[in-house]
């Protein structure tokens, strides 16, 4: 090879290669690069999702970088993400940036304590339990997320009462939906039975090999179900109940989509899903008769979802009129249909037919901030190794 | 030449320096980082986590208990209960079992008989490797489900179905299915090196066919499917994703615990397990290593002539085309399941889901996944991880085949990426690269596509070593004492002599090292956070949803390309070097 | 062109000893071989001298200059191995030219003169192209021996490369490179197991046994005037004979001596060390030396086995529990025959 030649391509491909890369004085005040790849295809993209945080030059549009969760920018269904974006530049004179790590709140975690700048403004997409799990790692230093003067957020008395969970007032809930059981009444019209009443049916021979659960070591959806049977068993009963489920057949899968995958190829009956499904399988045609709501003894658990600005950010006047505008009832009704979720607010327009696909429990049951400190991690330690033994 | 000779002299130290360099940024640094944290409590050097977690019974089932009293050890036999970590061996020693079972007559077909399209089977052969595991659970919940290929055909014919998802059985099977391809191959190349003179010989003192099989050709194949057989037990005994996905909890891992105490923040146990599962399988892999030592493989001088794969029955055929049957079955049919997954709807045949990539491709936000970019990152961080895999993995092999004093342990040392946990290698590339590590005052960042292609090609290279070495190993040593004789150096005689004889060793590690690449995740995933260095597989992540259409349209892209690389690799390949 | 030195040179293998002293002086442009049988160091002799072995203990030097620590490459030797060792993945010319990459052809030629007149002196003429795999043994051979000459070496080793051959193609090749040889004038070291090659093309041999140099001379020296048992059975074919002496008379070359084996009293013609009276001693009468119905040192055997050999026949016969071999030309069917010996013939050692 013509060794002139090769060394310049070799040259300006190592340039390339080297972007992501950066050497900076631990002396600078300023926010560390939080670098991040670029291929040689960029595409036409209308936003980036690279890139620093820099200080407001006179005359720049400020960027707010919001962190979230996959699925809500980048479903291949529908998300809210793109669309919310849009709605917010176009009225706003600021670019938001969406940013959703693969580790989700851990992300921000582990950079919290290898002391490394998070570089994110807000989050959006707070669980108590994740809430929880920020506070804990961060005991004894400085907490994660700061809270805001709910007198800044015109549509806040608004916010379903029941869907507030952080006693600081840091997570502000933007949004929820409700676990619940998916049930084909197919396979369970095979077999003779009806959809389930209780908790304790679950355990029953009519359901035998009947549940698909997506592990709560892994999903959100799993461990919410996991606080569910706690709350209906108590702390000292559920162990108990767990084992039944298992012996009946129950399998804990490795996340939710495995278990909906398995459910829909009709390896069960039932799975612990969402009681929005029906919205799903309205917009794809399915046969609803497979995709029945559950509420086993008319229970569903809360899954509130909230947001909160990070503490520490330089934009905390613009996150707040972020999280303004996200509580906006035309807002909360968008984010409503295209999250396939509930709007926080009791005042979102939602169109008349909403209700008649999306599904709530005439009881609801939620393990809230104080229920779940200093708790989860024994809960999921004592219940895993259950699991895993039996 | 002043400077030819000059490459002479220093071209190979350089080189071994610049590999162990590599190695020691992109590997053993980041590693260190994150397992130092196993053995030091409190900020100081301390046992007590390890030793926690080997007295814990969940974790070592017999062993922790007998080490309190080892009464028990009489009183619960034979009911020992196996802890996470013996049910973890056990299951990759089923693995490795069903995957020799599987992958050695497949090697035969390969090897010894002739058929249309018999070269690019065998180059696809590495393709299973690549496929994600979300992808293969869902073929195989496709193929073994209850409602799945094989129970409706059992069905059909009035047989009774197999519930074979969520058990050990189906775990083993997946594993196989990883695995025993790489061992058909392995093994096949070792075969077409078995020279027909040798069991020509056995036969001509009376042994039957099956016996000079045994005796003769048995023990020159076993340097090779050891070799499969190691690699499989240290990938099943580190899997996770795959024994999640269908074997659900009750059948975990340890690496699914790694994986779960990192989620949770709780370094101290993750790294003792992942410390533990290291140290188990580089005990294992020395041992394999002294063992390869002895066995000295050399090219045949006349393989036996290949037969017909179609023709007159025969038993051998009827028994072949059985396999052929069974192969079929646990690996053709899960890859086509996928392929029809992704041409379906709820109402039957659709291109939906590949008009949802192409759609996705032209309108996507900044933000979202976009199919060509995974692809075109794919390829180049694959080519990319193969232009530093296969200079490091051949130098390796060189290194290992040269005497010196603690050669086994560098051999060992250098085949530690396999064994450490993926959790563990992805957790210490984000602290030590995408955080910065600080080094005089600076803080030093390494992302992007840099990152990405050392982490898949300290990875990958591993794979070059472990095919190079056999074929380096295999090589006369008369034909290098000549080319010494003639006045070359031992640089030259690398270059010369040695190298050109090995490419197709060379060639085959390159395959599967650039399956390794394309079909990484978990360093992947972490490097590429937040920018658009994403990947198939991570892509194939991310278009998971309540419809598996578009995930699995991604999963078949995924797949084409792969196969297509293979093709070109192989037919790089053919030709060149002794028996191509 | 060069002399070879080796003085004290040992070897030794973990706990086998390979070497045990081995001296000898190989002279400039000498056909030099090593013969013994398997595992008497020949080999591990010649890797010495190449440099692919480093003894423990003496030296080897090329022209009086010590080569300890001067590695192979550096050596200017030409091998030839059992095995040809040929690259598989190069041409024949390509093979023959590759010694000439490190050193430039002699007489200001060209790599491809250079490659074609080695092609012509072994009879390969315009079999560049070919592969070696598509090579018969004997060609090989001569590729093997084209390639280790082409770089001009100072040195010529060949290590058993003619076992691998049918015995015509050996005999036949044995000639073309001992006429190469001497055309080039090359010192030479050739190893062999076979006694009767290093007898025929050798202007010198050494015969070694258990890793060391039991004899070294012309052909004719080493078989006529064998210095040990060991020589004297090894090369050729010899009758061994042990007894004890009966009568001496006086010291020096040529004395008889009459020695008594079982009873029987033979004259030895050839003796030069000393013996006494009652001395246990061997002596060695070569096969072609005994004559049916001879002269002097009658005695009588019994014919076991026959050999026709075409110009003699060899013949295989008992005398008191030994076996005696003689040779003849005319055929003998009897059993019971009386040979005898020249005293001349018969050596003592």
């Amino acid at each position: 090879m013509d060794r002139r030649r090769f060394l310049t391509t070799a040259g300006a491909g190592a340039a390339g290669l080297l972007t992501g890369c950066s050497v900076e004085s631990t002396d600078s005040g300023g926010t560390d690069t939080d670098a991040a790849g670029t291929t040689t295809d960029s595409g036409t993209d209308s936003g980036t999702a690279e890139g620093t945080v820099t200080g407001t030059a006179s005359g720049e549009q400020p960027t707010l970088r919001v962190g979230t969760y996959g699925s809500f920018v980048d479903a291949p269904s529908t998300s809210p993400g793109g669309w919310l974006k849009e709605q917010f530049e176009s009225e706003f004179d600021a670019t938001l940036e969406w940013f959703a790590p693969d580790g989700g709140m851990n992300y921000f975690l582990q950079r919290r304590q290898q002391g490394v700048t998070i570089d994110t403004d807000l989050y959006l997409g707070l669980t108590p339990e994740t809430l929880v799990q920020a506070d804990t790692a961060t005991e004894g230093g400085d907490p994660l997320f700061t809270s805001v003067d709910s007198g800044a957020l015109s549509n806040a008395n608004n916010i379903v009462d029941d869907y507030r969970f952080d006693p600081q007032e840091r997570a502000i809930p933007f949004g929820a939906s409700y676990i619940s059981l998916v049930i084909n009444q197919n396979t369970l019209d095979e077999r003779g039975v009806s959809q389930p009443e209780t908790f304790d049916d679950l355990t029953t021979s009519d359901y035998e090999d009947g549940l698909l659960v997506p592990n709560p070591q892994n999903s959100e959806t799993g461990l919410e179900f996991m606080f569910w049977t706690i709350d209906h068993f108590g702390e000292d009963g559920y162990l108990d109940y767990w084992s039944d489920l298992v012996a009946n057949g129950t399998e804990i899968v490795q996340d939710w989509g495995s278990a909906y995958a398995a459910y829909s190829e009709g390896e069960a009956p039932m799975v612990v899903s969402y009681s929005t499904d029906q919205v799903y399988a309205d917009q794809s045609g399915a046969d609803m008769a497979e995709h029945q709501i559950g509420f086993p003894n008319g229970e569903g658990y809360a899954y509130l979802e909230g947001m909160a600005p990070f503490a520490g950010t330089d934009r905390s006047e613009l996150a707040v009129e972020f999280m303004n505008f996200v509580l906006r009832p035309e807002i909360q009704a968008e984010i409503a249909q295209r999250n396939v979720a509930l709007p926080a607010v009791d005042n979102a327009d939602l169109p008349a037919d909403f209700d008649d696909l999306v599904y709530e429990p005439d009881e609801i049951v939620n393990f809230g901030y104080d229920d779940l400190l200093g708790n989860v991690d024994g809960w999921l330690e004592e219940w895993s190794q259950q699991i895993a033994s039996q | 030449m002043r400077t030819g000779r000059l490459v002479d002299r220093v071209g190979v130290p350089l080189f071994a320096v610049a590999t162990l360099a590599i190695l020691a940024v992109t590997f053993f640094y980041p590693v260190g980082i994150v397992l130092v944290e196993a053995v030091v409590v409190d900020g100081r050097l301390s046992p007590a986590t390890i030793l926690d977690i080997v007295r814990s019974e969940f974790f070592f089932g017999i062993v922790a208990a007998a080490l309190d009293d080892p009464g028990v050890l009489v009183d619960s036999f034979p009911d020992y209960p196996l802890g996470l970590f013996g049910f973890t061996a056990y299951q990759a020693l089923l693995s490795t079992i069903a995957s020799v079972l599987l992958g050695v007559p497949g090697a035969y077909v390969l090897a010894r008989f002739e058929f249309p399209g018999r070269r690019t089977v065998r180059s696809l052969t590495a393709l299973p490797f690549v496929m994600p595991s979300i992808m293969v659970a869902i073929g195989f919940v496709a193929t073994f489900g209850d409602n799945g290929v094989l129970n409706d055909a059992l069905r059909a014919l009035g047989l009774p179905t197999l519930d074979l998802l969520y058990t050990l059985q189906i775990i083993v099977l997946a594993h196989a299915f990883y695995d025993a391809p790489l061992i058909a191959r392995i093994t096949a190349a070792a075969w077409e090196g078995v020279d027909a003179s040798v069991t020509e010989t056995a036969r001509s003192l009376g042994a039957s066919p099956l016996r000079a099989f045994r005796d003769v050709i048995v023990p020159q194949l076993l340097p090779a499917i050891l070799t499969g057989a190691l690699l499989t037990f240290i990938f099943s005994f580190m899997s996770f994703a795959i024994v999640l996905a269908l074997g659900g909890l009750e059948l975990a891992t340890v690496e699914v615990w790694v994986y779960h105490r990192v989620n949770q923040l709780d370094y101290a146990t993750a790294t003792g397990l992942a410390t533990l599962e290291m140290m188990f399988s580089l005990a294992l892999t020395y041992g394999y290593l002294r063992y390869e030592a002895r066995q000295r493989a050399s090219s045949a001088t006349r393989p036996a002539p290949r037969r017909d794969l179609f023709g007159s029955v025969t038993p051998t055929r009827l028994a072949v085309w059985a396999y052929c049957g069974i192969a079929a079955l646990i690996f053709v049919v899960p890859i086509a399941s996928m392929l029809l997954a992704s041409v379906t709807g709820p109402n039957g045949f659709t291109l939906e889901n590949y008009a949802f990539l192409v759609e996705r491709q032209a309108d996507a936000y900044g933000f979202q996944v976009k199919p060509l970019t995974a692809i075109t990152n794919s390829l180049v961080y694959g080519v990319g991880s193969l232009a530093i895999a296969v200079p490091m993995g051949v130098l390796l092999a060189v290194i290992s085949t040269r005497e010196f004093t603690g050669r086994k342990l560098v051999d060992t040392l250098a085949m530690a990426p396999f064994a450490v946990s993926g959790v563990v290698v992805g957790l210490g590339l984000l602290r030590g690269f995408v955080f910065g590590t600080e080094v005089f005052g600076y803080r030093i960042t390494i992302a992007g596509p840099i990152a990405i292609i050392a982490a898949h090609a300290v990875g990958a290279y591993p794979f070059v070593t472990r095919n190079v070495v056999p074929a380096l190993a295999g090589i006369d040593g008369t034909i290098v004492e000549s080319a010494r004789s003639l006045g070359a150096s031992r640089t030259r005689v690398l270059l010369d002599i040695e190298l050109p004889l090995v490419i197709p060793g060379v060639l085959a590690g390159a395959a599967f090292a650039f399956a390794i690449s394309i079909g990484e995740f978990d360093s992947t995933v972490i490097l590429a956070t937040g920018g658009s260095g994403y990947t198939m597989p991570v892509a194939i992540e991310r278009f998971i949803g309540r419809r598996l259409g578009p995930a699995t349209a991604m999963g078949c892209v995924l797949l084409a390309v792969t196969a297509i690389s293979f093709v070109v690799i192989d037919r790089l390949g053919e030709g060149r070097g002794l028996g191509g | 062109m060069a002399e070879i030195a080796l003085d004290g040179v040992e070897k030794a293998f973990d706990d086998t000893v390979a070497l045990a002293g081995v001296t000898l002086d190989v002279r400039d442009g000498e056909f030099f071989t090593l013969v013994g049988p398997s595992g008497c160091g020949k080999t591990t002799t010649l890797r010495t001298i190449a440099g692919l072995e480093a003894p423990t203990a003496g030296s080897v030097s090329f022209d009086g200059v010590g080569l300890a620590g001067v590695p192979t490459e550096e050596r200017n030797v030409g091998i030839v191995f059992q095995n040809y060792a040929l690259f598989p993945h190069m041409s024949v010319a390509e093979n023959v030219a590759y010694g000439l990459k490190f050193a430039d052809p002699p007489d200001g030629q060209s790599v491809d003169e250079r490659v074609t007149d080695l092609l012509e002196l072994v009879d390969l003429a315009g079999m560049g192209d070919r592969e070696p795999g598509q090579l018969s043994g004997g060609q090989q051979q001569r590729v093997a021996l084209a390639r280790a000459l082409a770089p001009a070496p100072e040195v010529l080793l060949l290590d058993e490369p003619m076992s691998a051959l049918d015995a015509r193609l050996r005999e036949r090749l044995r000639r073309q490179v001992k006429r190469i040889q001497s055309d080039l004038g090359v010192t030479t070291v050739y190893v062999t197991h076979d006694q009767a090659e290093a007898l025929a093309i050798s202007d010198r041999l050494a015969v070694m046994h258990d890793g060391g140099v039991e004899q070294v001379g012309t052909p004719r020296e080493v078989y006529e005037q064998p210095a040990t048992e060991f020589v004297a059975s090894f090369v050729g074919e010899n009758n061994l004979l042990r007894g004890d002496v009966t009568e001496a008379d006086g010291g020096g070359d040529g004395r008889t001596v009459t020695v008594s084996v079982d009873g029987a009293e033979f004259s030895i013609g050839a003796t030069d060390a000393a013996v006494g009276v009652g001395d246990s001693v061997t002596f060695c009468v070569r096969p072609e030396a005994l004559s049916v119905d001879g002269s002097a040192n009658r005695f009588s055997v019994d014919v076991e086995t026959a050999e026709f050999l075409g110009e003699t026949t060899r013949y295989y016969a008992d005398w008191e529990g030994r076996t005696v071999v003689f040779r003849t030309p005319d055929s003998h069917d009897g059993r019971q025959l009386t040979l005898g010996f020249d005293p001349a013939d018969a050596r003592l050692l």
